[in-house]
């Protein structure tokens, strides 16, 4: 246990390694937040909308205090700029820890009248805490000798990503308990929510038991298996494109887009990549 | 309370991160340590009792188990033109809410209003509609496509778009409820009874 711990978080790794995932991070948020470019006008909405929320949620991530809009979208366009720091690697770790505060305030806004019902799935849940995280850790070059400072920061980021494929499983289990995994399930899963986001496989889906119970095995072994990617870069080879087509599929039959879908980058072996562009003869 | 614990939550895992900082040698260890036992901990504590700490998210989506008989309900949310045509809005509408998320606040949030609570939210409601419908009339997008085009990122839901507008103003929101099965839906498409559950202002 002691050695799997020590190799999971202190096995040296490539500065790549960090490299990759501030990138990685600070373009999937880019990409969210220019695609939600009015979510400072969340704060111009009245107080009637936000009666849903506990009265403490809007306080927890710093809106609802008077800061008046303007000022709002100031921080905004301070986060666009920590974001493209960040990206650039310019005074890398204040540019990641002021991009991950700003998003823990920005992130929320666009479900608070819902008290959050669904956040985890805005595409900004692991930027939030992998910015912060690199902000934490050493801010290498790309170039440079392997250490133990650039594993467990990367290793905690890929592990907190990888969870949220292993705890819908704990949720499944939970709440509807193993027959949830059944291609009945998957049959009508695909056919209710065709009838709300018309996905247009969907009942070609639930006319094939077949296929929904390849679903339904495929979705337990791909949830099951994700947080096996920290531990082997081989595992995470072979995880990407089955999540890939998990996720590929999830569009053309239940209707779902998966907003961190670019985070599947974190999973490529950086570390392997960094060493063999250091053995390249120059 | 829950929000304070919350919250307070978040500020440690910035402690204990940002300590790290100013440690060196052994001591730096610990403190890395500490925090991977915490963050794993408090990762472990979420994701079993389902319990969300967000951004230490429990990650609950699609848990429950779909039958034949699942009751699906939906409120669909239409912009009324002068001559009464009823327009059904685009999800992104009233960005940066979402279609799925304004529906929950209809259903939970607005009866809970006092008359002059309610009056304001809607003519609220009213206004941005009508400033989604000047953009779609100008052949401007809505939502993720604003800046980005079709490269902008959707939201999770991916509900039909709906992007006709009329040219004249609303005069009115109107909302109405439908609910279904899926065997419902699959007997009689596109038959499902609704229920006029919103008129503002009441158009005569």
């Amino acid at each position: 246990m002691r050695g799997l711990w020590e190799r999971v978080w202190f096995a040296p790794a490539h500065p790549l390694c960090l490299v990759a995932a501030r990138v990685v991070l600070a373009a999937q948020a880019l990409w969210i937040l220019l695609s939600r470019p009015d979510l400072p006008e969340m704060t111009r909405w009245p107080r009637a909308f936000f009666r849903l929320a506990p009265p403490l949620l809007p306080p927890r991530f710093g809106f609802g205090l008077g800061l008046p809009v303007p000022g709002e979208w100031v921080l905004f366009a301070l986060l666009h700029l920590a974001l493209l720091a960040a990206l650039l690697g310019w005074r890398a770790r204040a540019s990641c820890l002021t991009a991950g505060l700003l998003l823990y305030h920005f992130a929320p806004m666009e479900e608070a009248v819902a008290g959050l019902p669904h956040t985890a799935f805005g595409g900004l849940t692991v930027p939030v805490l992998g910015l912060c995280i690199l902000a934490f850790a050493e801010a290498p070059s790309w170039r440079g000798g392997p250490a133990a400072d650039y594993r467990w920061p990367f290793a905690l980021i890929q592990l907190l990503f990888a969870l949220g494929y292993f705890f819908p499983t704990l949720a499944k289990l939970r709440f509807a308990g193993p027959l949830w995994f059944t291609g009945e399930n998957i049959r009508y899963y695909a056919l209710g929510n065709f009838t709300i986001t018309g996905a247009p496989l969907a009942v070609a889906l639930a006319a094939r038991p077949l296929w929904c119970r390849a679903v339904a095995l495929g979705t337990l072994l791909l949830e099951v298996g994700a947080p096996l990617v920290v531990v082997s870069p081989r595992f995470a080879l072979l995880f990407v494109p089955a999540a890939l087509l998990f996720h590929t599929g999830i569009v053309l039959t239940i209707g779902y887009f998966f907003p961190s879908l670019p985070l599947l980058l974190l999973l490529v072996d950086w570390d392997a990549l960094g060493r063999a562009l250091d053995r390249r003869p120059s | 309370m829950p929000e304070l614990l919350r919250l307070g939550s978040f500020v440690l895992f910035l402690a204990l991160g940002l300590r790290i900082r100013s440690r060196n040698g052994a001591l730096r260890r610990r403190a890395v340590q500490a925090l991977l036992a915490y963050v794993l901990g408090l990762c472990a504590l979420v994701g079993l009792t389902q319990k969300d700490d967000w951004p230490f998210t429990s990650h609950t989506i699609a848990v429950g188990r779909a039958r034949a008989d699942s009751p699906i309900c939906q409120t669909q949310v239409f912009g009324v033109d002068g001559r009464g045509g009823e327009w059904r809005l685009d999800p992104y509408t009233f960005t940066p809410v979402y279609d799925s998320i304004l529906q929950y606040w209809l259903e939970q949030g607005l009866p809970r209003l006092d008359g002059a609570g309610r009056e304001a939210a809607l003519a609220f409601l009213l206004a941005r509609a009508e400033a989604s419908r000047r953009r779609l009339v100008a052949g401007r997008a809505l939502g993720p496509q604003r800046l980005l085009g079709a490269a902008g990122a959707p939201y999770w839901l991916l509900l039909p778009r709906w992007p006709e507008a009329p040219r004249e103003p609303y005069v009115a929101l109107r909302a109405y409820a439908s609910c279904w099965t899926p065997a419902d839906a699959l007997r009689a498409p596109g038959a499902v009874p609704r229920r006029l559950t919103l008129e503002w202002p009441p158009v005569r």
